[in-house]
């Protein structure tokens, strides 16, 4: 079949503002955001680097770095006071803590309380300190635990996951004395608003916890103001409505599940994934939710599947493309691990990026003083900038998804000759006889294959190698009429990469020459530089006769040659004594 | 015709008018510039950002201006296109500190440049806030932007500072120049 007829090419609707090859950024989407810091409207990016600093962009160039205290997980923006001007409030989850910064200062710190352990777990480490059972014995108590469902501690965890007797003899006498604690972790964090939709208006906190519970925080971050407890721990969250009015909060867990928490309760409308979330958004009515095997399904809110969006590779992110003051569009940006970021509306595809660095982490929103700008983090650590032109069209096509139609007008098929039939009529007789020729030569061509290969492997000869994952080029000629003759030797490194420790020995038959070097310790060689040697040789035999002279290329790591070559020696001529 | 026309200079009666756009992105100085260039006692010592456009009318160099400062803001920028038929000239406002943002001024400038409307009418180019720190120069600006590619008009390009007026004085000189010359006596 040939390949979906493509739309014409339009000009991308994405302008290239900037790119940091060199940024050395370590960040997901959670832990970017696009703010506007000192409520003077340029708006900068703020990033939580996982190598625990906070670092904020402004324009072209990195403004300030902040040490944080831990690895971050997510970070959210609040707006915790209505005075203006509208500086917002930075949280930063990591660990068990949310960290709150007020103008990039540490302000304060919310700490998830621990959740209460369970019995069972609890009597194991007690009789297991008081001598009363022994490791193993814990061990599989611990494990029969988990398995019938209790959230085990870290603890718990750690000792069944070590594997030495004495490591965990060891983790046990260093817990000894110190009360077992179930301290949960932050997975996830988002902002809900109080009671009014805008930009700036008042937030409140929503985290998510490894132990399953969703936590609303009031809007100062201190007290928790309704906790819901999930079946499975959160990952993602999606948010809608406002806290004090009407709201739901969507959760994708790790169980391949989503739930929804409706003003106030878990409600009984569960999304089941056929793979693992890794990403979230929503777009009006709709959850959008990426899964491991390069798939974007499409769920209404209410848990009706609308569609799916299928991928050419891995999603890296998703986010959602929104804007509201010039023009209503509301579309999906999807970054794959094959370095594309494709932008769709409902279910057409508009414009894709192609990055070096495929994007990891992905923000859209104001940046600088426009509205519409896109930075992306990628796996290598590069920041990319790009805009949305102001007249960018964002209409999907129109055209009814589905088959092109293309496909409704007829082939223009040639009538069954008399050959076709024939032929027909043979395969359906002799099918069996077809089958056993097909197979015999399938069993011939792998026996060639086989062949070649080990013969790759065995070589190292030719003018030209590949063995030991070098490739290296050796030419050899010979100079002079005789006795004394120079061979002259050109070697080339056609790999990309430079070439170290590599040695030349020559061989011959020492009857009949004399060789002046028998090793020579080759230098660096660097790619497509061509490196000139020689040798010396002599020939001893009175009569001059010619025999060949063999030269290999050699690693110390590998038995087999890295090349040679085998140099034909011209008949010498005789040196006339007077 | 010097003679007569510093005499009518003079007295104020035969300056020519002329029309001038003046675009560019929000806050890269274009209602600032303006006011740099009015008479001292009408200038007005603190602005706001322009919501739709300004017309402004001052004498300079001899001719008697009508300045329509656009707003440069996202959503007025689709405004800028019903003025380009009838005015003698452009001047072009780029903020040469907003590095982040020169894609955008190049696609707004393309933009101009490929609309219908747009004759052969003179386009001043002024790199803006060239008293701060890591303001890119003319020359960047050209180069970022791709100036060079405008063969079918007159331009030119000068850094000022709109807030002593350095620089604007031998721009505006140019654009009255060149404005001159186009518009018949
Ligand atoms: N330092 C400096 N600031 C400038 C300059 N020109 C304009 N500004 C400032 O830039 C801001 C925006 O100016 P404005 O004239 O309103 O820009 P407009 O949106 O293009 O009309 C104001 O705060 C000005 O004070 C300049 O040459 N140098
Ligand atoms: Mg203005």
């Amino acid at each position: 079949m040939s390949a979906p007829i493509a739309a014409p090419p339009q000009r991308s609707p994405w302008l290239h503002a900037w790119r940091d090859p060199v940024a050395n950024l370590k960040a997901f989407s959670p832990c970017m955001r696009l703010v506007d810091l000192n409520g003077d409207g340029d708006y900068k990016l703020i990033v939580a680097d996982a190598e625990r600093r906070l670092k904020v962009y402004r324009n072209t160039s990195l403004i300030s770095e902040n040490v944080l205290l831990d690895t971050p997980v997510s970070m959210c923006v609040t707006y915790t006071e209505t005075s203006k001007p509208r500086v917002p409030s930075v949280a930063v989850a990591s660990g068990p803590h949310v960290f709150i910064y007020r103008r990039l200062r540490p302000y304060y710190k919310f700490s998830v309380p621990p959740t209460p352990l369970a019995q069972a777990e609890a009597n194991v480490w007690t009789k297991l300190h008081s001598g009363a059972m022994d490791i193993a014995e814990a061990v599989d108590a611990l494990v029969a635990a988990r398995d019938g469902g209790t959230l085990l501690t870290t603890r718990s965890v750690d000792l069944i996951n070590t594997e030495a007797l004495d490591e965990r003899t060891a983790l046990v006498d260093a817990w000894r004395g110190a009360p077992l604690t179930h301290q949960t972790v932050i997975t996830c964090m988002e902002v809900i608003r109080k009671n009014m939709d805008e930009e700036d208006a008042l937030s409140q906190l929503v985290l998510g916890t490894e132990a399953g519970s969703v936590l609303v925080l009031d809007v100062t971050g201190v007290t928790i103001v309704n906790r819901f407890q999930l079946p499975s721990t959160p990952v993602y969250l999606a948010i809608t409505g406002l806290y004090d009015v009407e709201y739901r909060l969507v959760c994708a867990c790790r169980n391949g599940s989503i739930y929804t928490i409706k003003n106030g309760e878990l409600s009984g409308t569960v999304v089941e994934l056929e793979a693992q979330p890794c990403g979230l958004a929503r777009i009006d009515k709709h959850i959008l939710v990426a899964c491991m095997g390069a798939v974007v399904h499409a769920y209404h809110i209410k848990g009706k599947k609308s569609h799916s969006l299928f991928m050419p590779a891995p999603v890296a992110a998703i986010e959602v493309l929104s804007l509201e003051r010039m023009r209503s569009v509301k579309a999906l940006l999807v970054s794959l691990h094959n370095g594309e970021v494709r932008l769709y509306v409902d279910k057409s595809i508009i414009a894709t990026i192609h990055l070096d660095d495929p994007a990891v982490g992905m923000r859209f929103g104001a940046y600088g003083r426009e509205e519409a700008a896109l930075a992306m983090v990628g796996k290598a650590g590069t920041l990319v900038i790009k805009m949305l032109q102001r007249t960018a069209n964002l209409e999907s096509s129109g055209a009814p998804p589905g088959p092109p139609p293309e496909q409704d007008i007829p082939l223009a098929i040639p009538k069954k000759t008399r050959l076709y039939v024939e032929q027909t009529q043979r395969e359906r007789e002799q099918a069996t006889e077809m089958h056993r020729i097909f197979q015999r030569d399938l069993c011939k061509l792998r026996l060639n294959t086989a062949r070649a290969y080990v013969k790759v492997l065995t070589d190292g000869q030719g003018a030209q190698s590949y063995t030991v994952g070098q490739s290296v080029r050796l030419t050899a000629g010979v100079q002079g009429l005789g006795p004394l003759f120079k061979l002259r030797l050109n070697l080339q490194n056609l790999g990309n990469k430079p070439v170290v420790d590599l040695e030349m020995t020559f061989s011959a038959n020492t009857m009949l020459y004399k060789l002046h070097t028998h090793v020579l310790q080759l230098p660096l060689l660097l790619p497509s530089v061509t490196y000139r040697c020689d040798c010396d040789v002599e020939s001893i035999d009175e009569a001059g006769a010619s025999d060949m002279v063999r030269v290999y290329v050699c690693t110390p790591t590998s038995k087999v040659p890295v090349i040679s070559a085998v140099v034909t020696m011209p008949l010498s001529e005789v040196i006339m004594d007077g | 015709m010097g003679l007569f026309s510093g005499l009518f200079g003079k007295l104020g009666v035969s300056k020519k008018k002329v029309k001038v756009l003046c675009v560019g992105l929000d806050n890269s100085g274009k209602s600032s510039i303006i006011n740099q260039l009015k008479p001292k006692k009408t200038a007005a010592t603190e602005l706001v950002p322009t919501v739709g456009f300004a017309v402004e009318e001052f004498a300079k160099n001899n001719l008697n201006f009508t300045v329509f400062d656009m707003s440069g803001q996202g959503r007025y920028r689709s405004l800028w296109e019903h003025y380009y038929k009838d005015v003698t000239g452009i001047m072009f406002v780029v903020d040469s500190t907003d590095k982040i943002r020169m894609c955008v001024a190049k696609d707004e400038l393309d933009t101009l440049l490929a609309h219908a409307d747009v004759r052969n009418v003179p386009i001043l180019f002024l790199a803006n806030k060239m008293d701060l720190p890591l303001a890119m120069t003319p020359v960047d600006c050209v180069a970022v932007m791709e100036l060079d590619r405008i063969t079918d008009k007159p331009w030119h390009i000068s850094a000022t500072n709109a807030m002593t007026g350095d620089g604007l004085d031998e721009a505006l000189t140019w654009l009255a120049d060149q404005m001159s010359r186009s518009i018949r006596y």
